[in-house]
């Protein structure tokens, strides 16, 4: 089969022509799925960066209860590490062995009071009722503090900072402890 | 030769161009955003629990006694709980439900492995097998092991407590929702959490699922309702409904305490 110069050039022509097509889809404006992703990926990175430090990774294991009640919108939280105590994502005081270092204690080993604990509790609480008022609500009657503590933490310590929290400077005076639900198991028929 | 030629030149427009190619970074979002999506909470289901430490009695104040004229059944009970390293003894203040000497209740640890369960809260290993319903070693790893009670054999005392002072057809007034936690200095989290749940409320036979019980309240919105019972928050005017040991809380107001001054 043979082309005249004419012919072949009209047949180049037009296999040229199919070629500006395919470019429509190479040029698919995706720059707006890409910003929401990366926004997105940002959000999710913060919130995880947040999450971790507030739970210093994972080293919490949450008991679990029949409990049913919800947790409540607004209360701070202090959460007890195997290592450290943890309020508002913030490492206050190092634990060693389940317990705190007798040093940070008022009457040292034998004292249930955890100085440092109940002095930023104190000052957390004060700024938590400036923020009431800002938003012109009256400060919480009964203030509350939400605790997330490890399921091997000895009684003692969980004492210690629920006393600590309770003294006069810090005035907390009812404590939630946080508990992952329990789903009870039946046995396979 | 030509459609080649221009195929070529336009591959090498596109390269001098500068255009990234941005699917390995689609990629790579996608499944990272995958992967967050994935991780957060992991489907974790929190409740909670009410707790409080008891108040220090002024010097020389005799325990709150109560008035030689008070109804019996409105004396508070004082139900003490002591959870020991080996045993958690049920006894009363008031000493109408046992002494510490001579006790309502004494249970010896359980949550052995092939003991019945129906969660990981009632083994030592926190491993409930789920198609056998019985405890074994942890496949997620040994883990430090925990006292573990019966729980519901806790619950049953409290309960039949509750509805032999309590019923049938009696206002429960609302301090006698009080009970003391007495705990050992070394006993885990997890323990005292299974011990409170088991005062709190009444528990589902094993298997069962549990349904959220009746709290007291004086709330002043709720006393004031026409409705003594708020369903939508579980609460209910002690004032004006009869105790019903199945759907109320049994000891719910628990004070934590490392024993006597």
């Amino acid at each position: 089969m043979s082309f005249s110069p004419r012919e072949a050039r009209a047949i180049i022509r037009k296999a040229v022509g199919r070629v500006p097509e395919g470019e429509e889809i190479r040029h698919l404006n995706i720059m707006p799925m890409m910003d929401m992703m990366t926004i997105l990926l940002v959000a999710f990175i913060f919130q995880a960066s947040v999450s971790a430090s507030a739970l210093t990774a994972s080293s919490v294991t949450l008991p679990r209860s029949m409990t049913e009640e919800p947790l409540p919108e607004e209360a701070s939280t202090l959460i007890i590490t195997p290592t450290a105590l943890v309020l508002e994502g913030e490492e206050i005081v190092a634990v060693r062995n389940g317990s705190v270092d007798a040093g940070e204690k008022e009457g040292g080993a034998r004292g249930y009071k955890i100085t440092k604990l109940t002095r930023i509790l104190a000052s957390l609480r004060a700024l938590e009722n400036q923020n009431a008022v800002a938003k012109g609500r009256e400060p919480a009657k009964i203030p509350e503090l939400l605790i997330i503590a490890d399921r091997t933490t000895p009684f003692r310590l969980l004492f210690d900072v629920i006393y600590s929290a309770k003294e006069k400077e810090a005035g907390y005076k009812r404590f939630r402890l946080i508990v992952q639900k329990h789903e009870p198991i039946t046995a396979a028929k | 030769m030509a459609v080649k030629r221009r195929e070529a030149l336009i591959e090498q427009e596109e390269i001098e161009g500068g255009e990234l190619n941005l699917i390995p970074y689609l990629d790579i979002v996608t499944n990272l955003m995958l992967f967050l999506l994935a991780s957060i909470s992991a489907g974790i289901l929190l409740g909670q629990l009410n707790t409080m430490l008891p108040d220090k009695a002024p010097a020389g104040a005799s325990a709150n006694e109560p008035k030689p004229d008070t109804n019996p059944d409105e004396i508070p009970l004082k139900m003490v709980v002591s959870v020991t390293k080996e045993q958690i003894i049920l006894w009363s203040v008031s000493q109408r439900e046992g002494t510490l000497q001579s006790p309502r209740l004494v249970l010896p640890r359980i949550g052995l492995d092939g003991n019945r369960c129906d969660g990981g809260y009632m083994c030592e290993s926190g491993w409930c097998d789920p198609g056998k319903a019985v405890c074994g070693p942890n496949p997620e790893g040994e883990q430090r092991r925990l006292p573990v009670f019966d729980y519901r054999e806790l619950n049953r005392v409290l309960k039949e407590i509750a509805t032999k002072y309590y019923t049938p057809s009696k206002k429960r007034p609302l301090d006698t929702y009080q009970a003391v936690l007495m705990a050992d200095d070394s006993t885990p989290y997890e323990t005292l959490i299974s011990v409170m749940g088991a005062m709190r409320c009444p528990m589902p036979e094993i298997g069962e699922a549990s349904e959220r019980c009746y709290l007291p309240s004086n709330d002043e919105i709720l006393t004031k309702a026409e409705n003594p019972v708020d369903d939508f928050n579980r609460l209910y005017d002690t004032t004006r409904v009869d105790y019903d040991p199945e759907k109320h809380a049994l000891f719910n107001d628990i004070l934590f305490s490392r024993g006597f001054e």
